[in-house]
């Protein structure tokens, strides 16, 4: 059960996948919540579990994708029940899809129907989901790609997908799960595939579109730029784990774990000729590969504070460093005091 | 470069393709990519070529390498216009001037070992024709790009993002070129691999002297790496200039929205953003005058009437903005 501010719950979510190479531990017991109307960032980069987490929220991930699920996923309802997405039924998900929860993902070509109008597809969702007839859905349909900044809003309900651009498909999409009205929008890389200056676009639109409608937003993302640009909260995973989480501005002002340390000392960042030009800090190594992660800490072969016989042996859990921000890490306290070398 | 020849020279380059239509197909229309764009680059000067999709970047890259012919205008390699080169003297040039693709799993063949992949070049341009030799050679270049004489037999497949970005920039200095074009080399790796291969470029390009035209939308790495760029928008320069310059003082709207679009870790130092509207336009009917005025947050009735020349600003400095 989860506390009546709270959205959603996630408890020892974990899934693996049976591959040819061996069963693969994707996530590893993560847990975290998303309150209503808050913004929740899940940050990692490939082979962190990020988006296999975002699937299993929306119970996309079943046992015919060879996926096994352990762990709790309650999600509050409009009505006010609850209900562990990992225990319902098919007929029950479609209920809880679109009208409590809506995704939108990296690739709005691959994500819209190539072969249907931009009207018959945001007109499907609404009639899917909320039992109105075509008129009523598409007016419905045409006040949404208005609100979405849309240009012509007559003319692309007749367009087909191949016929917007990247950014005008990836609004269609945000119309599409918007049409509903839910109080959880994931999204996983929605502005990956797009320009810069039409990702300031969908940025803007989706704190808009969130000022307006109270929705909660889980957002999927490689890029630790993007995490503060929403504010809110942020989730930092490394292999499967989640290494670190808390309020994005103490996050990435102190942070705790040595990953995302050097992982914000890794990225570039715009100078402006304010400061000399800096050799980037590289992280050395590679992201382990999932089907063969290092013992204790994932991260140890690649930290510089990696201690012999303690961080490659055991596994670190999730600490409180002060205020509700949490580490995995052995020996956070010493690298924060400066005592680790 | 003062007083030298440039390495390389790029004057008014032009590349549009033909769109063919009707019944009977005839002529009806060009997808004008690159329309009179001209840069030099110095010996051992990185420029970086910074634009969105569709801005004509890569299209820019392959001519200068003549991979694609251009429609009209001239690239001068150590003076010499390399549109006139024969069969014969363009291999010769292409040992002076090579490319680092953006995939790096599609840009290496999937049969080949990374041994073969990176002797490829040294057996086309008969350089150490002697195969110890020449072995010798691709363990030195693998150990240049970090990598080791273990991965001669592996192949791409087996490899990370990283360690495949590594061979195909291996494969790029085997002949020991003067200039290479990166086209988003770093693109595809994750944030904790960019930095690695950003690294490697820079070092790269002080040990051997490199020259690069280094093609990307990222112009925060562009700034890290380049001494000037050039900014381009709908297949036209929009602005070029040294690049502390460039990204401390935009001059041209364009630049500018660009610049102030990248986000930051810390939003307080981003500064105020820019957000513009509507997409790019399509390269097969680009708005009249300025391309760039359909969204441009300061453009006029004037900016409708006649294309903006680059015009200087200063020395080293042009933009085409007829506001400025």
């Amino acid at each position: 059960m989860i506390e009546p501010h709270k959205l959603l719950g996630v408890r020892d979510l974990s899934v693996r996948f049976a591959t040819e190479a061996g069963p693969v531990l994707a996530v590893d017991r993560v847990s975290f919540d998303i309150a209503r109307g808050e913004t929740l960032a899940l940050v990692g980069e490939s082979g962190s579990g990020k988006s296999t987490a975002a699937l299993s929220l929306m119970g996309l991930l079943g046992a015919a994708g060879g996926a096994t699920l352990s762990g709790r996923i309650d999600l509050r309802l409009k009505n006010g029940s609850t209900h562990d997405i990992n225990r319902l039924s098919a007929r029950e998900l479609r209920r809880v899809r679109g009208n409590e929860m809506a995704m939108i993902f990296q690739d709005p070509m691959s994500s819209l129907n190539p072969v249907y109008t931009i009207e018959s597809q945001i007109c499907e969702a609404i009639i899917l989901h909320q039992k109105t007839a075509w008129p009523a859905a598409r007016r419905r349909a045409l006040e949404l790609l208005h609100s979405l900044g849309i240009p012509n809003p007559e003319k692309c309900m007749t367009s087909f997908p191949h016929q917007l651009s990247g950014g005008m498909r990836q609004r269609v999409m945000i119309a599409v799960a918007l049409s509903c009205e839910p109080r959880l929008l994931i999204a996983d890389e929605p502005t990956t595939a797009l320009d810069v200056t039409i990702q300031a676009q969908i940025i803007e639109l989706l704190k808009r579109v969130q000022s307006w409608t109270g929705m909660a937003i889980l957002f999927i993302t490689h890029n630790l730029g993007l995490v503060a640009e929403l504010g809110g909260r942020v989730i930092v995973m490394y292999a499967g784990r989640v290494v670190e989480q808390g309020k994005v501005a103490e996050v990435f002002s102190h942070p705790c774990m040595p990953y995302t340390q050097a992982l914000l000392r890794s990225l570039p960042r715009l100078r402006r000729a304010r400061a000399p030009r800096q050799r980037l800090q590289a992280i050395p190594g590679n992201v382990p590969s999932a089907v063969d992660r290092p013992a204790g800490c994932a991260f140890h072969p690649r930290c510089g504070f990696a201690a012999k016989g303690m961080c490659d042996t055991r596994l670190p859990a999730l600490e409180d460093c002060g205020g509700g921000h949490l580490a995995a890490c052995l020996r956070w306290r010493d690298i924060a005091s400066g005592k680790a070398a | 470069m003062n007083g030298t020849a440039p390495l390389l020279e790029v004057r008014r380059l032009r590349k549009w393709y033909e769109i063919k239509g009707g019944v009977i197909p005839h002529l009806i229309g060009h997808v004008q990519a690159v329309t009179d764009v001209s840069f030099s680059i110095g010996r051992g000067e990185v420029l970086g070529l910074a634009g969105e999709s569709g801005s004509g970047k890569t299209t820019i890259g392959r001519c200068v390498l003549r991979l694609i012919e251009p429609t009209s205008g001239e690239v001068l390699f150590e003076g010499e216009d390399i549109g006139t080169f024969g069969p014969e003297r363009l291999r010769k040039f292409r040992r002076h001037a090579q490319v680092v693709f953006q995939d790096p799993f599609g840009s290496l063949d999937p049969r080949m070992t990374v041994g073969e992949i990176v002797s490829e070049p040294l057996e086309v341009q008969k350089l150490f024709p002697n195969s110890k030799e020449r072995r010798d050679r691709v363990v030195e270049l693998l150990e240049t790009v970090a990598l080791s004489s273990e991965f001669l037999k592996r192949r791409p497949r087996e490899l990370s993002g990283g360690q495949r970005q590594r061979v195909g920039i291996a494969r790029a200095i085997a002949v020991n070129p003067m200039f290479i074009v990166a086209d988003e080399p770093v693109s595809s790796l994750d944030v904790s691999i960019q930095a690695q291969i950003v690294n490697l470029l820079e070092d790269l390009r002080e040990k051997l002297g490199l020259a690069i035209l280094f093609i990307s939308h990222d112009i925060v790495v562009m700034e890290h790496l380049s001494n000037r760029i050039a900014v381009v928008y709908l297949g036209r320069v929009m602005e070029i200039g040294p690049t502390d310059e460039l990204t401390s003082n935009p001059k041209h709207p364009y630049t500018e929205a660009l610049l102030s679009a990248v986000p930051d870790p810390d939003p307080a130092l981003r500064g105020k953003r820019i957000v513009l509207e509507g997409d790019i336009p399509n390269p097969v009917a680009p708005p009249s005058g300025c391309v760039f005025r359909t969204r441009c947050p300061r453009a006029i009735a004037e900016c409708a009437a006649a294309i903006p020349p680059l015009r200087e600003i200063s020395p080293g400095r042009a933009a085409a903005c007829i506001r400025l």
